[in-house]
């Protein structure tokens, strides 16, 4: 490979471990990456916790099964998306122009992405741990598992362009036939696992003779994920490497330049990760009527200003809505189907969580607020306003919708149930549902100031870290797990002094304190927000 | 030191670049000139080899671009209109990394000569995202200068930088073309590269409007906008005029 390659590997990797040192020479970034530390931390502990205490270990055929079928299912996904090889920009204009091969390209895009496998390998499997008869297997399988994906996912990419100057329409039609077949696939499974079970069916549909042919490749892979043993554990990730190196292999050896394809695809992926990021989908010039916010003073005009951008284009909705089905599937849904063989009992606490559960969620995904504005952070600053009425003002928005849509959300489950609810704990729920929602927008902006990400064509490390998300979500939670335990805790002192209400009145007061307290964050993190570090232009 | 030979480069049936031919000899500094969507970055990019052509062939100091393009890419170096450099890099590290790149032998003199004339020298630790637009200009120029290209090209290099940036930038450049090397330089600030280049090329949706030395087109044009006819002015009546193309004899 070109020394320069290598170097560029090398300093690569030692740059992102200096941005993180510079990072934690302020006492912000000290605490910050420090709590990111303690909660991974906890996870890891709560997995192996859970695995010193579950007395029902998986059978190695289930979880060979298992991780085979969504091993397939991730790698059809990454076949079907190929467009081909990403490079950052800045690879682009530095290597692309460069006495430097096809195939050293290549090698350096694996290897250069080689880390960031291995810690979204090590998170995968610290999550699957408890599914592998041996943790070490699930954790090793991981990162092989996710390499071979990333290395078909190029190949594939690699044969598409082959074959599109010679039959473009095939390859067009690969993708819808994929889906329809992967759809197929799904209902069979399900139809089938109702009968004999979900480790049967997957065991069966894998014994058919066209997905056993498919999934010959990824059998290897399976199979070191359910050893049981050190020495197949061994022997079976071998032959896993050898499926990546031949794979790989393939990859290079195809006379394909790559390279046009790759600059069309990597300036717009830039491109479309900033326009979700700026603007949230293609706006239109409709007329919105929005009202005044006079309440809020001299906020209003900003928190307006979100409404009309949601208006005139609504796609963050799209996000609002999955997070409102994902947040019933885990607290109504799941519940029940565990449950099923009983008679259902009236909804009463199932709904809180979902309230909560839906604005931790919710307010990630509506990102009408200081994430949106990122790049708007000086102009902001340059406003007539003080930074708590800037904070109320990003805030409010986004905290509205959050509280109109679970407050819809709950006469939806309340529908689907028949009205089979605790009328108490519905009014709760409803009650709730705006402080929470506040609370969780607040903290999410508190959040993304303090550890600011935004999408650069040099390609930041904080966006490819995939724990992310999962960290900032895990943060949320336990903020407001702290907010209810307050809350609780409040109302023993209040019921004891004034009886139930007095109770009610305390726990409602702690909650719009905590109100205040994360618009306070929200604004002190503005005011500190450092534009020469976390926005240099 | 730049040969295109009937440059051809379509886009999904639209014709970016139509058969373009021209040569930039080492010494010149070629303006290449025309509106949004006349082709100037797809005959850059394909000039240093990035965009294959549909047909045509491109060579850089005899070396054929498809053909033998380690030896062509060797002798060129590309600055393109975003500085896109690696975030985790210093000044410095980016500088080391195209001296491997490009095999460059004891580069260390060379860097530093190249940080001062660059104003650079004191952000030599700095990384690529501490630096503002136009520091990050000048070190996409420090690191294609590097390993001293025979071919220099330079799409929209001015946009971020300030007087003093331009100006020592084209001192850089004047020095580079009079020792020799071959400069292509596309920019809509006419005014600004006027003074600057001794020929210029003037494309319109992928066709050549023009090919000529800064004498002969001031000549060319002179009977039909006057001797005083500055290049902003034969650009307008080229471009939307759209007048037939005019190559100027050799």
């Amino acid at each position: 490979m070109n020394p320069g390659l290598r170097y560029l590997a090398r300093a690569g990797f030692r740059g992102v471990l200096r941005r993180t040192g510079r990072r934690m020479r302020t006492a912000r970034g000290f605490l910050t990456t420090v709590l990111g530390l303690l909660l991974m931390i906890a996870l890891v502990g709560s997995q192996v916790v859970a695995l010193v205490l579950d007395d029902s270990p998986t059978s190695p055929g289930d979880a060979a099964a298992g991780f085979t079928l969504v091993l397939m299912a991730l790698t059809g996904w990454a076949v079907v998306n190929s467009e081909a090889p990403f490079f950052w920009p800045a690879e682009v204009q530095h290597l692309f122009a460069a006495p430097i091969g096809r195939r050293e390209l290549l090698v350096y895009q694996l290897a250069s992405r080689a880390w960031l496998q291995l810690l979204s390998g090590l998170w995968v499997g610290t999550i699957g741990m408890r599914s592998a008869p041996r943790p070490l297997a699930a954790l090793s399988t991981a990162i092989l598992a996710i390499t071979f994906i990333n290395v078909a996912g190029l190949l594939a990419a690699l044969v598409k362009m082959a074959v599109v100057q010679r039959a473009p329409a095939a390859v067009k039609a690969i993708k819808p036939a994929m889906y329809g077949a992967a759809a197929v696939l799904a209902v069979l499974l399900y139809a089938r696992a109702r009968v004999v079970g979900l480790g049967d069916a997957m065991g069966e549909v894998l014994a058919s003779a066209p997905l056993r042919a498919l999934s010959l490749p990824l059998q290897p892979f399976g199979r070191a994920f359910a050893a049981e043993g050190l020495v197949p554990l061994v022997l079976w990730s071998a032959a896993s490497a050898g499926v990546i190196a031949v794979t790989f292999g393939a990859a290079v050896l195809l006379p394909v330049d790559f390279r046009e394809a790759s600059l069309s695809l990597s300036a717009r992926k830039v491109a479309q990760w900033q326009r979700v990021r700026g603007r949230g989908g293609p706006a239109t010039h409709r007329r919105i009527p929005v009202p005044s916010f006079g309440f809020l003073g001299t906020a209003a005009p900003l928190a307006r200003r979100h409404v009309y951008e949601l208006g005139r284009a609504p796609r963050p909705l799209l996000g609002l809505a999955f997070s409102a089905g994902l947040a019933f599937f885990y607290s109504i849904v799941l519940p029940w189907t565990s449950d099923y063989a009983s008679t259902p009992r009236p909804l009463g606490v199932a709904l809180v969580v979902m309230v909560a559960v839906f604005a931790v969620l919710g307010s990630g995904s509506l990102n009408l607020d200081f994430r949106r504005d990122a790049e708007r952070i000086a102009f902001l600053r340059s406003l007539p306003l003080g930074p708590r009425a800037v904070a109320v003002a990003q805030v409010f928005t986004p905290a509205a919708i959050l509280t109109v849509a679970s407050l819809l959300l709950l006469a939806g489950t309340a529908l689907s149930v028949r009205w089979h609810v605790r009328p108490m704990m519905l009014l709760l729920a409803m009650l709730l549902a705006g402080p929470i929602s506040w609370i969780c927008v607040g903290l999410e902006n508190w959040l993304f100031l303090l550890f600011p990400t935004r999408v650069t064509p040099a390609g930041t490390e904080q966006n490819s870290f995939s724990g992310r998300l999962f960290l900032k979500t895990l943060t949320k939670l336990m903020l407001l797990f702290v907010v209810v335990g307050l809350a609780l805790l409040a109302a023993v002192p209040g019921r004891m002094v004034a009886g139930r209400a007095g109770g009610v009145a305390t726990s409602v007061l702690v909650v719009l304190a905590a109100c205040w307290a994360a618009t306070s964050l929200v604004a002190r993190a503005f005011r500190s927000f450092d534009l020469a570090v976390d926005n240099p232009d | 030191m730049i040969d295109v030979q009937q440059l051809r480069k379509v886009y999904d049936g639209r014709v970016a670049v139509a058969d373009l031919s021209f040569q930039v000899k080492g010494g010149e500094i070629l303006g290449l000139v025309g509106p949004n969507g006349a082709g100037k970055t797809t005959t850059l990019r394909a000039i240093c080899g990035i965009h294959p052509p549909t047909s045509g062939h491109v060579s850089i100091g005899g070396f054929d671009v498809e053909r033998q393009a380690m030896e062509a890419k060797r002798r060129l170096a590309l600055i393109p209109d975003e500085p896109h450099l690696f975030a985790s890099l210093t000044v410095w590290e980016h500088l080391d990394f195209t001296a491997r790149v490009y095999g460059v032998r004891d580069w260390h003199p060379a860097a530093e000569r190249l940080l001062a004339e660059l104003e650079l020298a004191d952000r030599r630790d700095s990384m690529a995202d501490e630096l503002s637009r136009g520091m990050r200009q000048k070190v996409a120029v420090a690191c294609a200068l590097l390993h001293d290209p025979a071919a220099l090209l330079l799409d929209e290099p001015l946009t971020g930088l300030d007087p003093r940036g331009i100006r020592t930038l084209y001192d850089t450049l004047r020095r580079r073309a009079a020792a020799g090397a071959a400069v292509v330089l596309s920019s809509h600030l006419l005014g600004q590269i006027e003074g600057l280049c001794t020929s210029f090329l003037i494309l319109r949706q992928g066709q050549l409007l023009f090919h000529g030395s800064r004498d002969e087109l001031r000549e060319r044009y002179a009977g039909e906008l006057g001797p005083g006819a500055t290049l902003e002015d034969i650009f307008f009546h080229v471009t939307e005029g759209y007048a037939p193309a005019a190559q100027a004899p050799e």
